[in-house]
């Protein structure tokens, strides 16, 4: 059995069932569970900017914080599309172990209505994890729809 | 009176005889550890184990795998 962990944060518990023609045994349920150590954790998951209007502009920000033992080297941070998302930083860091780091992030709704979806993608040095990333999306909603 | 004796007789022979017979060929799953805990692991590391299933019957195992 093969499970990949990259969306777990916490526990992995999984069943599976086996059937078989064992008159006695009939079936059998084999069970995996893991304790997930997210080492390098990145809050929000998901950022949304909720509704905005048309042309407008709004920043959020994102934790990131190193939870684990050793340090983790943040190789580079990347937003898209690059018309919309735009970050206040975008250098290479190093958190330490405990250590955290905010990064502001600006979404800019442009000028057609609808959903607007982007991400951020954090490269690390982290074997099992060498990117993260972070979903954003917004409404964009017209100009005279707003409070009406 | 006659074909009444035969009758039990072929009755009693397939419950004493062939009943057990067929109880006896018949596969049987052994799996010694069932549940496996990895403990600690990073995220994203995948969490890969096998599971060891044993047939010690005298009949082909026949099983189907389903997550649930």
């Amino acid at each position: 059995m093969k499970i990949s962990t990259r969306s777990y944060t916490s526990q992995v518990l999984k069943h599976i069932r086996v059937e078989t023609n064992d008159p006695e045994a009939g079936l059998v349920t084999l069970t995996l569970k893991a304790q997930i150590v997210e080492i390098l954790k990145v809050t929000p998951r998901l950022v949304n900017f909720g509704k905005m209007l048309q042309n407008q502009t709004s920043v959020r920000e994102l934790l990131c914080e190193n939870q684990g033992k050793d340090p983790v080297r943040i190789l580079s941070v990347e937003a898209k599309p690059p018309a919309l998302l735009s970050l206040g930083e975008q250098e290479p860091f190093v958190l330490n172990p405990g250590q955290s780091r905010k990064i502001a992030m600006k979404l800019s709704s442009g000028s057609s209505e609808g959903y607007v979806h982007g991400y951020v993608m954090l490269k690390t040095d982290l074997e099992f994890l060498p990117e993260k990333v972070v979903r954003v999306r917004a409404d964009v909603k017209k100009q005279q729809g707003i409070g009406q | 009176m006659k074909r009444f004796l035969v009758s039990g007789g072929i009755l009693a022979f397939s419950v004493l005889v062939l009943f057990p017979l067929t109880a006896l060929c018949a596969a049987r799953a052994e799996l010694q550890n069932p549940v496996f805990d990895a403990g600690e692991i990073p995220q994203g590391q995948d969490l890969v184990h096998e599971f060891l299933l044993k047939n010690a019957g005298d009949e082909p195992l026949v099983f189907k795998a389903r997550p649930c």
